[in-house]
């Protein structure tokens, strides 16, 4: 059984520039391996290309599998908390599920936080910050917990993301969907209740939600030295 | 599906679907069949025949920054993913240990099998965090502090099993120590100081950042150190510097001993052993002093000792940090930081340089749970005996200052004050003490009710004068003439029988260190110089675990020198609140100076009038 759980979460929005963030635990949920991005600022021509598919291209087909590919570690799974990475479901070499927040959305400071929004049209999703928090210099301060939903139900939708693809489930107070089956690079595949056994023996000691703020913390600190 | 790239412009092509792409390496059409599975198929649902073009480098606006991680340029390109890998292992510390290890480990499992505790870990809402140390400069070692888990998680999981479950703030005191070089943990008494240092310590063990520590605390504590030890990490040995010479040579330099247990005055004797001239000295990975007031003074050798001792980290644990003045903090800084403060920066400055350094938290603050403390102050009329002998000893003791001039001394002074405050407490001609009546009225009240006291006294005298009056009361002694092996027999007899209902206990033995929060009433009997002191000795039974409120009554002579010496202290203590009050909770409490002591006496001498003067 692989031994190490991957986190990937992504900090900002295109317009104001992407940071992806990868952390890598061990059981103990202690620090194995970290990478993070500068942050990605879509072209004119990605733009015109991508459209409203561009953040679910740069997070999913671009900043996911470069971050993952990078990683040493045998992966059990990697989980995020940002529905735009599910479109590298299919590009990584774990199974890649998303993980809800413990609490409601609309608990969330709003004043504070960014809150990721479904548009009108039903195709493109962008990040809406309130004013305090378009105020804030850092984008990853400005999209602080935006990733975080509720339920698969709730999900904004996410040009390539389809949802059907993954199952709900709940071990204690974590909830995360997870795929219902999974490729497995050396070969055969993995069904949903593997994968689920696969990331169980990490949350003994790591609680889903609270890798993530990890990463941001440390992505403001790599970006401060940069 | 074939897919055909053209780099050429023909736009002539028959290709009924056409993508543009600034990279041709992009999988641009699997992208489009994630995204848009129909945009592939023509209107019978046969898969269309695609032409990929790519975008020439000229095509993107030359103001736009291009996306800094393509896929396949991820390797050249070293600036646009940044990535830090660490290695957490756990030192193999327990050498003979290892069966008490697995044993525990197996107990912990089972209770874990056994209660219906969740199955899976919960973070708190708002956990807390490993600060990283100002010190701390290179971005992967902050990461490396940044990216280690809660507190919580250490503590929640049975990862690191506490006998209690810690509080909030003593979750902040480790993660404060966690990441520090060099700190003070300043906490009031009584708030746990010896668990978070001995939590910490543990932390550091399982991270494989520590191999070596040494305690560093007074003698009479070295025991209850190392039973705290045994109850917070209990997997860890510790090894007592103690015996002959020969014996402490070994243990200094013997290999594979995660924790050492030093006394201060074994420091400045054991010197060579732990740092020999011309050889290889022994290096600590961190070397904590409790009580670290003891090296306040510089220049002495328990303080030069413990500046020698090889070290990579530093804490000092007190609770009064500056008892006298800013010297105390400085002196102590000497040992965590060389150089870090010196005598000449203003107070404003010292606290802005050491507040990232110290950590003190007071328990009104933290603690609005504990039970509430209670001070009055018994003011004791002497009876006429003794107010009589009290009067006469002052008389001429004040003839004897005068005769001596200006050759007046303070020890000369000060000696008085120990034979005035002596008779206070009772009158060796004639036996009679009031204090003592008072105090046998309120033990009797204490008894009936089935709590026990604790009398603190400054003089071994005083207290094994006491004892055999207080023999209805099952009294205990506990002070510098009682043998240290023979003293955590004293204080579990305490606890335990019920027949022994109150302890005598001088200041210096018994004001630090020591848990007895089953005990719900203090006596000062007599008062010390210094107002943290008393404190000390207060906060023995007012702490963590007391199960009522505790009541302090502190004794003063009415009309006597006591009186004197209690008002100046309070003066002081409003004084020193009112301009420090923001200082970071510092404590600075002050003993009495040269000037006020010889101001307690009517000294008619110029250099004593002088001194008054200035005073």
């Amino acid at each position: 059984m692989p031994g190490f759980l991957g986190f990937l979460t992504g900090l900002g929005n295109a317009r104001d520039g992407l940071i992806g963030g990868f952390l890598v635990l061990n059981e103990a949920g202690r620090p194995i391996e970290f990478h993070c991005t500068a942050p990605a600022r879509p072209n004119r021509a990605q733009e015109i290309l991508y459209g409203a598919t561009l953040e679910g291209f740069l997070c999913g087909e671009q900043i996911a599998p470069a971050l993952v590919g990078r990683s040493k570690s045998e992966l059990a799974a990697v989980l995020t908390n940002d529905p735009r990475f599910l479109t590298a479901s299919h590009l990584l070499k774990a199974p890649l599920g998303i993980v809800f927040a413990r609490t409601r959305v609309e608990e969330v400071d709003k004043e504070r936080y960014a809150v990721w929004e479904p548009s009108k049209d039903g195709l493109k999703s962008e990040i809406r910050t309130t004013e305090s928090a378009a105020s804030e210099t850092s984008p990853a301060v400005a999209s602080r917990r935006a990733s975080f939903f509720e339920s698969l139900a709730d999900l904004p939708i996410v040009p390539g993301v389809e949802p059907s693809h993954l199952r709900e489930t709940t071990r204690g107070r974590n909830r995360f969907a997870v795929p219902k089956s999974f490729a497995l690079p050396s070969g055969g595949s993995a069904s949903f209740d593997e994968i689920v056994k696969r990331i169980e023996p990490f949350l003994k000691f790591i609680d889903c939600s609270e890798p993530f703020e990890r990463i941001r913390l440390a992505v403001e600190e790599a970006q401060k030295s940069c | 599906m074939n897919e055909t790239e053209r780099s050429g412009a023909d736009d002539n092509a028959s290709f009924p679907l056409k993508i543009f792409s600034w990279n041709r390496r992009v999988p641009a059409i699997r992208t489009l069949s994630a995204i848009c599975p129909r945009a592939l198929l023509d209107e019978n649902g046969k898969r269309l025949q695609v032409e990929v073009r790519s975008l020439k480098l000229t095509a993107r606006p030359s103001e736009t920054r291009v996306f800094s991680v393509p896929i396949e340029r991820r390797d050249k390109s070293s600036n646009s993913i940044r990535s830090f890998f660490f290695f957490p292992m756990e030192e193999d510390f327990f050498g003979d240990s290892r069966e008490k290890k697995r044993k525990l480990e197996s107990d912990a499992r089972s209770e874990v099998s056994s209660e219906e505790s969740p199955l899976f870990f919960e973070s708190p809402d708002n956990p807390t965090r490993v600060k990283v140390p100002d010190d701390v400069v290179k971005v992967e070692d902050r990461l490396g502090y940044i990216l280690q888990p809660p507190i919580e998680t250490w503590l929640g999981r049975r990862l690191l099993e506490t006998p209690f479950e810690p509080f909030n703030y003593q979750k902040q005191g480790v993660a404060f120590l966690y990441g520090a070089r060099f700190a003070i943990l300043a906490d009031e008494m009584g708030l746990g100081k010896t668990m978070q240092a001995i939590t910490t310590v543990r932390l550091l063990f399982r991270c494989g950042e520590c191999r070596r520590v040494l305690l560093v605390c007074p003698k009479p504590l070295v025991t209850n150190w190392k039973r705290e030890f045994e109850l917070w990490a209990p997997e860890l040995p510790v090894q007592l510097i103690e015996g002959k010479s020969d014996r402490r040579k070994w243990l200094w330099e013997r290999q594979n001993v995660p924790v050492r247990i030093a006394n201060y005055e074994l420091l400045a004797r054991d010197r060579e052993f732990y740092d020999p001239p011309g050889g290889a000295p022994v290096t600590f990975d961190l070397v904590i002093l409790d009580e670290s007031q003891r090296i306040k003074n510089k220049g002495n050798a328990t303080s030069e000792a413990a500046r020698a001792l090889p070290r990579r980290r530093s804490w000092a644990l007190t609770g009064t940090p500056v008892e006298n003045s800013a010297e105390d903090l400085i002196g102590i800084f000497e040992f965590l930081a060389p150089g870090y403060l010196s005598s000449g920066l203003k107070p404003n400055q010292i606290s802005k340089l050491v507040g990232e350094h110290i950590l003190r938290r007071t328990k009104d603050k933290v603690l609005k749970d504990l039970p509430p403390k209670l001070i009055r102050d018994a003011h004791i009329e002497l009876t006429s005996e003794q107010y009589e002998t009290y009067r006469l000893a002052k008389e001429e003791g004040e003839i004897r200052l005068n005769e001596l001039g200006d050759s007046i001394t303070l020890q000369r002074a000060f000696e008085l004050i120990l034979r005035l405050k002596q008779i206070c407490n009772y009158d060796p001609a004639t036996g009679e003490s009031a204090k003592l009546e008072r105090l046998v009225a309120d033990l009797e009240e204490i008894a009936q009710s089935g709590r026990k006291a604790v009398v603190f006294s400054q003089w071994v005298q005083t207290i094994r004068w006491l004892r055999p009056r207080l023999e209805q009361f099952g009294p205990l002694e506990y002070h510098g003439k009682i043998p240290a092996r023979e003293r955590d027999a004293v204080i579990e007899r305490f606890r335990d029988d019920p027949d022994k209902r109150v302890i005598l206990m001088s200041y210096g033995a018994g004001s630090v260190g020591l848990n007895l929060q089953f005990a719900g009433y203090v006596f000062l009997y007599d008062r010390w110089w210094n107002p943290a002191v008393e404190d000390q000795a207060i906060n023995r039974a007012h702490r963590i675990g007391s199960t009522g409120p505790v009541t302090v009554t502190r004794f003063v002579a009415v009309d006597t020198i006591e009186e004197k010496i209690d008002r100046i202290l309070t003066e002081k203590r409003m004084l020193s609140d009112a301009i420090l009050s923001d200082a970071k909770g510092l404590n600075y409490s002050m003993g009495l100076s040269q000037d006020e002591i010889f101001g307690l006496f009517n000294i008619k001498s110029s250099r004593a009038t002088k001194r008054k003067g200035g005073a």
